[in-house]
């Protein structure tokens, strides 16, 4: 079977295709530019910018409406040891923008193995008239809550994409872009605290699902849940798709990141809107448990998601 | 970049844009989109020539054109399509035709797998990588290459499988 795909594959991709253009001059000469480039932008933007990792936490707990998500699978364990839960995740749905927002575009970027990378913070610039719609929303939502949230508020926060290298080389990729975002912990009375964050992106600021610390935004197919991650690693994932109506579409994806004992949950919604932006969602908590957790309740709090249906829609610059 | 080192490079891109090329087209399907992904990788790898293990790089470079590919795919997602007025022309090629046939409908096979089962398949069957650097390549456990690798080779085989009994049906 494996010659016979491999063969396949072969005459799949033989030529004829069109003849390469593909020219190492100026490749070459492309590539100079863009060291060039590379080395005026490390400079210029020198002024940095505190260590926050922005893996942020976040979640998705409160009263309303259940998005119909297709029901978490039972788990099943692969011959190495990694545990898989949920369905196979089916195509990701297209959204078109319906409304002008302002595109901030996102770096393009080649992570190389030793580095690491995350969205730092450049600026923080706190509430705004524009985040206020948010927060009033957020405060709606806690106050019909079945669970104790403190007052939270949404602030105008700039990052942008840093790596630093094995021997304290520091890069920065890009230009900043706005986000909208506000963090707060959920204790739910049952002993299960939890660590939310709620962040609206600006239009085309996405990332393409490159690495743990970017992934906020990405589809199920790009999933970057099965990132290794220090001495931790993904040993569950479970990712789908379900329609929020209005056009807007949303990826769920629940992570369970940890190594002996010690396990961290991780549960990301992301809710594309039909005006180019998107929420993200994410849910952080830890369990001590020797067992994986019951994959019903790490994939709860996720599925209700009316806070999510009453937020604005306003331009995020 | 060092002269010497610049060598090794072009050396590095003369060998392997045949191969990336080809790569490319299995991930997307197009020659002009796997082309623009290649050339765009190669410059992107020219910047961090010297910082490349040579054992290394091949993966890297891999890395980079799926990256490029995922990229472009996100980013058509909120671009409105253009309507032309004229159909474009069909790519007429001077292949034998049954070996057009068949890598058509392996094309379209492909095409129809979601991407992370269409790369592990490609990396794994075609490149011949090990799960390990098909992982590497993937950013992703080696229990979910296996997963996706099986999941995808099962459906390439239903969907050729299927494509052979709608030939059969038509000749006979």
């Amino acid at each position: 079977m494996t010659d016979d795909i491999r063969g396949l594959l072969d005459e799949a991709a033989a030529p004829p295709g069109p003849p390469s253009t593909v020219d190492s001059d100026r490749i070459v000469e492309a590539g100079r530019r863009r060291v060039r480039r590379r080395r005026i932008g490390v400079t210029g933007g020198s002024t940095t910018v505190a260590a926050v990792a922005a893996l942020t936490a976040a979640v998705l707990v409160g009263p309303g409406s259940t998005i119909p998500f297709g029901a978490a699978g039972d788990p099943t364990t692969t011959d190495d040891g990694y545990v898989e839960i949920g369905p196979d995740v089916s195509e990701a749905p297209t959204v078109e923008p319906t409304s002008p927002q302002p595109m901030f575009p996102y770096p393009s970027i080649d992570q190389m193995p030793d580095w690491t990378y995350w969205w730092d913070i450049a600026a923080v610039d706190g509430p705004t008239e524009k985040t206020a719609p948010y927060t009033a929303a957020l405060k709606d939502w806690a106050a019909n809550a079945p669970y104790s949230i403190p007052t939270a508020e949404f602030e105008r926060v700039e990052r942008i994409v840093t790596g630093t290298g094995p021997n304290g080389e520091h890069e920065l990729f890009g230009e900043p872009v706005p986000r909208y975002e506000a963090g707060f912990p959920v204790l739910t009375g049952d002993g299960l605290d939890i660590n939310v964050t709620v962040e609206i992106w600006s239009a085309e600021s996405f990332a393409p699902g490159e690495g743990t610390t970017f992934a906020h935004l990405y589809t199920c197919d790009e999933g970057v849940g099965d990132e290794k991650t220090g001495d931790e690693k993904v040993v569950a994932r479970d990712c789908w798709y379900g329609d929020a109506g209005d056009e807007s579409t949303v990826v769920v994806a629940n992570d369970i990141l940890g190594k002996g004992d010690f396990w961290t949950v991780t549960s990301r919604l992301v809710l594309y809107r039909p005006d180019g932006t998107a929420v993200v969602v994410t849910q952080t908590y830890p369990t001590a448990d020797d067992a994986l957790p019951d994959p019903d309740r790490l994939a709860v709090p996720v599925r209700d998601y009316g806070f999510l249906s009453n937020l604005p829609s306003t331009v995020v610059d | 970049m060092r002269a010497d080192s610049e060598a090794d490079f072009r050396d590095y891109v003369a060998s392997r844009t045949d191969r990336m090329r080809r790569f490319a087209y299995l991930c997307c399907g197009d020659w002009h989109r796997g082309e623009d992904a290649v050339q765009t990788a190669f410059v992107r790898l020219y910047a961090k020539w010297r910082r490349i293990d040579e054992g290394t790089v091949d993966a890297y470079a891999r890395r980079i054109v799926v990256n490029i590919l995922i990229d472009q795919r996100r980013r058509r997602w909120f671009q409105r399509e253009r309507t032309v007025d004229v159909v474009p022309d069909t790519v007429v090629t001077d292949c034998p035709g049954d070996r057009v046939e068949t890598s058509v409908v392996v094309r379209e096979a492909l095409a129809r797998l979601p991407g992370r089962q269409r790369l592990a398949v490609i990396l794994r069957h075609w490149e011949d990588l090990s799960v390990e650097d098909t992982a590497l390549v993937m950013r992703c456990s080696i229990g979910t290459v296996k997963s996706q690798t099986s999941r995808g080779l099962a459906a390439l085989r239903a969907q050729l499988a299927e494509s052979i009994r709608d030939s059969e049906g038509i000749t006979s």
